[in-house]
């Protein structure tokens, strides 16, 4: 509205120029007419000066008086746009609705094609799920016929098979144990010569789609592992192990029984084994024994299979695995376990469709397992052997001591320290002031003792 | 000096002893797997990265990532872990979108 005013000068403009253009005209008459013009402008102006004069304190009655008598205005006056009537100094006026023209933008993409990314998502999500069914349904398959074709072997020779955790049964769960969707165990137990056999199916993760594609780059297998634990009297102070130069390596570092009892790696042909294996034992007698002519012979038929053979009568685990420690938090002997380690590399395929040819083909090697777990017991280390093993695992002992002695003899005077401020708490709280002072006198004196040089006593042995 | 074997004669002898049988006991040698672990963890990162930075890729990612913890769970882990991931990557897909219904931008897009 603050424009409507100008407005009015527009217009009137235009009616002053129509009527000068009258006036130009060269007729005596239009003369007069001329002289009479400019007398009309002045007022006119004081109409306009009128109209958009702020309504103040400023405007009094006498002004409106001299606009009112000024007749030659007056066809403006019935014209209602002229004259301001709601007294606010806004003149009213019909605008034309503003003409906005909405430039064509070009609309981002709408509509579900926009989507595309997400839609490829999702894909790759189901995508997942159905190769997750597919594989573990595959693992379950490559599981249930390796335990169908070797259950007969297993019952055979084991009076319980499948861990029972109530053993009032003995029957056990007649059945393998599922880890996980690639894991699958079964625990036999039952059986002279031994106290229990572990069968561990660690098989590739046909389940999962990314591990499916590492495989492709960095080729796995499906892995068997036997693990025979053995008795007191089933087995004698023997460390050894067989195994592939790759898997060597890596289990001399992890193990702590090869650490401490098989330092040097010695090559299998020594023994007519083939080239790929490497021998790591404590004493050769020992490894002599263990490789007789029919072990040799099923290792050259396995040879593709067997990853490592490892007998230990000092398993400890591993060296990552974190020390058990007593009350006191001193790092306690872990106490050695006899073991057989049986671990194989199986040739199964990427599908899991030749499982029943493979495990039919390894059927013999359960046979050999047993026949070792039977030879073992017959084992016995000559007296030398004997001794040599017996001094390496004081040796071994010892250094363990000499490790945890600091913390030992911290433990202990925690101990000590203990012991006696309970002995002082129950004197002090005895009303008779005799054992007080008795117990002071005692007090005093191993001090005094404690104090003194400590001489050493030497003895002489009498040649 | 050789290690005397007693050639015990081919026993034919059922071998199984019923007094022998023992419970199972951990030997030290167990298959760790832990990927299992390592992808929820992951899924959590990134479902709260996209939660909070509002990147709608990362919160996909985080649905990746809780379905190969799934995947490659184990028996004993309990399956609070594996929903919590699920729900939380869900919850930052949800979200992301309803802040923002535009499509997702890849990340090395405009």
């Amino acid at each position: 509205d603050d424009f409507a005013e100008f407005d009015d000068d527009f217009e009137e403009d235009e009616l002053s120029r129509a009527r000068s253009r009258r006036a130009r005209t060269p007729s005596p008459q239009k003369e007069e007419d001329l002289k009479e013009t400019p007398k009309k402008k002045p007022p006119t102006e004081d109409v306009i000066e009128e109209d958009i004069r702020p309504k103040d304190s400023g405007f009094d009655e006498d002004d409106e008086a001299n606009v009112m008598n000024d007749e030659d205005d007056f066809e403006s006056i019935d014209d209602e746009d002229e004259f301001d009537f709601d007294g606010d100094g806004k003149v009213k006026r019909e605008m034309p609705p503003p003409k906005l023209t909405i430039t064509s933008v070009p609309m981002p993409m709408r509509g579900w094609q926009a989507y595309w990314s997400e839609l490829l998502m999702l894909i790759g999500i189901s995508v997942y799920m159905m190769n997750y069914i597919l594989g573990r349904y595959k693992n379950q398959k490559i599981a249930q016929s390796f335990f169908d074709i070797n259950w007969n072997i297993l019952e055979d020779n084991f009076m319980m098979l499948g861990d029972s955790t109530i053993l009032e049964d003995e029957q056990g769960t007649r059945n393998y144990q599922k880890m996980s969707d690639s894991i699958y165990q079964m625990w036999c137990s039952g059986r002279v010569c031994c106290e229990g056999m572990l069968v561990e199916l660690k098989l590739l993760k046909r389940q999962d789609l990314v591990s499916i594609l590492a495989n492709m780059f960095r080729p796995a297998k499906d892995v068997l592992r036997v693990s025979v634990e053995m008795g007191r009297e089933d087995m004698d102070s023997v460390v050894f192990a067989l195994a592939n130069k790759k898997a060597a390596t890596k289990m001399s570092k992890e193990y702590n029984d090869l650490i401490n009892y098989c330092p040097e790696k010695k090559p299998a042909e020594k023994y007519g084994l083939p080239s790929q294996f490497v021998v790591m034992s404590e004493l050769s007698e020992a490894s002599s024994t263990i490789l007789d002519s029919k072990t040799c012979a099923v290792i050259t038929k396995f040879a593709s299979l067997i990853d490592s053979i490892h007998f230990t009568d000092q398993f400890t685990g591993l060296r990552s695995a974190e020390p058990e420690t007593t009350k006191d938090g001193v790092m306690k002997l872990p106490e050695p376990r006899r073991f057989l380690f049986f671990t194989l590399n199986l040739p199964t395929t990427n599908s899991g469709n030749n499982c029943d040819t493979v495990f039919e083909e390894m059927k013999p090697f359960f046979q050999f397992i047993f026949y070792t777990i039977d030879k073992m017991k017959r084992v016995r280390l000559s007296k030398e052997g004997k001794y040599k093993a017996d001094r390496n695992r004081a040796k071994v002992e010892e250094a363990f001591m000499k490790q945890t002695h600091a913390a030992r003899a911290e433990a202990a005077a925690v101990r000590r320290e203990e012991k006696r401020r309970q002995e002082k708490e129950r004197i002090l709280q005895e009303d008779d002031p005799e054992k007080q002072r008795r117990w002071e006198e005692k007090e005093q004196k191993r001090e005094k003792k404690r104090k003194q040089p400590k001489m050493k006593q030497l003895k002489v042995k009498a040649l | 000096m050789s290690t005397t074997t007693r050639q015990s004669g081919t026993n034919a002898v059922d071998p199984r002893r019923t007094d022998k049988i023992r419970r199972f006991r951990v030997s030290g040698l167990v298959f760790e797997d832990f990927t299992s672990d390592y992808m929820s963890v992951i899924g959590m990162l990134f479902s709260m990265f996209g939660l909070m930075m509002r990147m709608k890729w990362c919160a996909w990612i985080a649905i990746y990532c809780s379905c190969i913890g799934f995947a490659s769970s184990r028996l004993q882990d309990d399956a609070k872990q594996i929903f919590s991931s699920f729900m939380l990557s869900i919850s930052a897909v949800v979200m992301s979108y309803l802040q923002n219904p535009s499509p997702m931008t890849l990340p090395f897009s405009a």
